[in-house]
């Protein structure tokens, strides 16, 4: 499977989102969102594959034993 | 040892404190002789954006008055900077930021407040990354410190100033904070002492934040046992904050020599290996035999699920988007072009997707809490190398490999101390995390490396 076009992605989101970049920072944000979303994929692909519960990070902490 | 003998700026806080106590050095010559270095040093180090040395001499003669009469309290006039996204009263806070050049905040953040009352004296306020997250351009109004081993690297960040600081004998004692590594990041590339504590033990309150769900505040210092005399000061429960926790406080210096025997020590190699600069393998790799032959039980561990700790991400960026979208719609032209448009990526994320970063991040914590039921400590390097120079920072820096962020998504307590220089003679880290809430145990085990090593007994020259 090809890469995804990062760049066209970020262009996409940010319209919808109404967000202006900076011209020559696009590259720099395309490659920061690539990273971040190959990341999520990959946890959404084990989501499906493990029938994960559906839960939400807690940000307290506890004491382990 | 008199005060002409003693190389008063690389002394520890606890070294100071027994000097006070014996009558060799007083609070009043120390910040004098402080004032005068960084005076000399600041136009090339850089690490401090506000001096406030009318304060710390008023609070050193407080502190000589103090001892005169017996006050045992350990961090008693010792000198600290602090981070300048913590808030100080009368003090010009910056957050590093064109935004906040001359603000001056009505309220103190609680843990400066902390030190104080444990009688700290303040020098400063220090350099930060552009709102604990951006490098700044050198045509910043405020610009960015620099690494007093090696003027052209960076010093790490975002905590920057307190790392360049240390390193260059301009305070005892720093405060930093931590949202995926800012306070071990210079910990590291300063060769430092740096200690991200757990998520709810020590107060957020007063300090700018960058993503409310990752931010830790903490101790920086040149020794374990300071990173221990600090926290004693700074742990505790904060109602102001959401995120602290009300459970006890251990006695940090009580355990500290301790020892690593008994202490089952899990080495995340298959994380950090294939990542990682040869340098930083051999400088972790002799750490490893140094722990061993302390007495600690050493074993790899393969912790699943941990190339998920990249949604931090996703989390930091859509949580910094928040706090900063109302500034970067009316303000925009004063965020420097690089932070601006990384602000703005974290607009692009979906709900959905925060949602499930925050989810993923569950799955992380579990698969590491799972494993740290058989294990005392994790180690790794800090970084994947040394300090990055100022081109390559501005590159990219948040493509650099890094193995602090993943304590930033569990919240467990993580340590970076000195273990050895590279063939670029720049400082390399090791990381020491522990189960929530047990800091005691990891500096105990940090200590233990520290106090078989010399590492951090060395100085840039400056």
């Amino acid at each position: 499977m090809s890469e995804p076009n990062w760049e066209e992605i970020a262009r996409a989101r940010a319209k919808i989102a109404g967000i202006t970049f900076d011209e020559d920072q696009v590259a720099s944000v395309a490659t920061g969102l690539g990273r971040s979303l190959t990341a999520l994929a990959e946890y959404r692909a084990k989501l499906r594959s493990w029938d994960e519960p559906a839960i939400a990070f807690d940000s307290r902490i506890e004491r382990q034993p | 040892m008199t005060t002409a003998t003693v190389d008063i700026a690389f002394l520890t806080a606890a070294e100071l404190g027994r000097a006070y106590r014996s009558g060799e050095l007083k609070p009043t010559d120390v910040v004098r002789s402080l004032l005068a270095r960084i005076e000399r040093l600041q136009p090339t180090v850089r690490a401090y954006i506000t001096v406030t040395g009318e304060r710390a001499m008023a609070e050193a003669e407080a502190a000589e008055r103090a001892l005169a009469v017996g006050d045992t309290r350990p961090l008693l006039g010792v000198p600290m900077a602090y981070k300048d996204i913590y808030l100080t009263a009368g003090v010009r806070t910056t957050g590093g930021s064109a935004l906040y050049e001359h603000h001056v905040p009505e309220m103190t953040a609680t843990t400066i407040r902390l030190l104080s009352e444990a009688g700290a004296i303040f020098m400063g306020k220090v350099a930060t990354h552009e709102f604990a997250s951006g490098i700044s351009p050198e045509d910043h109004p405020l610009p960015p410190a620099r690494n007093p081993w090696n003027l052209e690297r960076i010093p790490g960040g975002s905590s920057s100033g307190s790392g360049a600081a240390l390193a260059a004998g301009l305070a005892m004692g720093a405060l930093g904070s931590d949202t995926g590594g800012s306070i071990r990041h210079p910990g590291t590339a300063c060769g430092i002492a740096a200690l991200k504590p757990t998520y709810g033990r020590c107060s957020r309150v007063g300090v700018f934040p960058l993503s409310w769900s990752l931010d830790h505040t903490g101790p920086m210092a040149r020794s374990c046992e300071d990173l221990a005399l600090m926290l004693q000061a700074l742990a505790g429960y904060d109602p102001l904050d959401p995120a602290s926790i009300e459970t006890p406080v251990d006695d940090y210096t009580a355990t500290i020599n301790d020892g690593v025997a008994g202490l089952k020590i899990g080495v995340m190699r298959s994380w950090y290996e294939a990542k990682t600069h040869p340098d930083v393998i051999a400088a972790v790799e002799n750490a490893i035999g140094v722990l061993r032959d302390l007495g600690a039980e050493i074993v790899d561990v393969d912790i699943p699920n941990l190339e998920l700790e990249k949604v931090l991400s996703i989390i930091m960026g859509a949580e910094a988007y928040a706090y900063h979208k109302h500034d970067l719609e009316t303000r925009r032209e004063l965020y420097p072009p690089v932070l601006r448009n990384r602000m703005l990526s974290g607009g692009l994320y979906s709900a959905d997707e925060y949602i499930d970063a925050q989810r993923a991040r569950d799955l992380v914590c579990r698969s590491v809490a799972a494993t740290m039921k058989d294990v005392d400590i994790l180690l790794s390097p800090t970084r994947g190398k040394t300090a990055l120079t100022f081109p390559e920072a501005y590159g990219d820096y948040m493509g650099a490999v890094s193995f602090t962020g993943l304590f930033n998504l569990t919240g467990q307590p993580a340590i970076s101390i000195p273990c050895g220089f590279g063939t670029d003679d720049m400082p390399i880290g090791l990381q020491l995390a522990g189960r929530p809430f047990a800091e005691a145990t990891v500096l105990r085990a940090a200590n233990a490396y520290e106090s078989a090593t010399t590492w951090h007994k060395r100085h840039p020259a400056l």
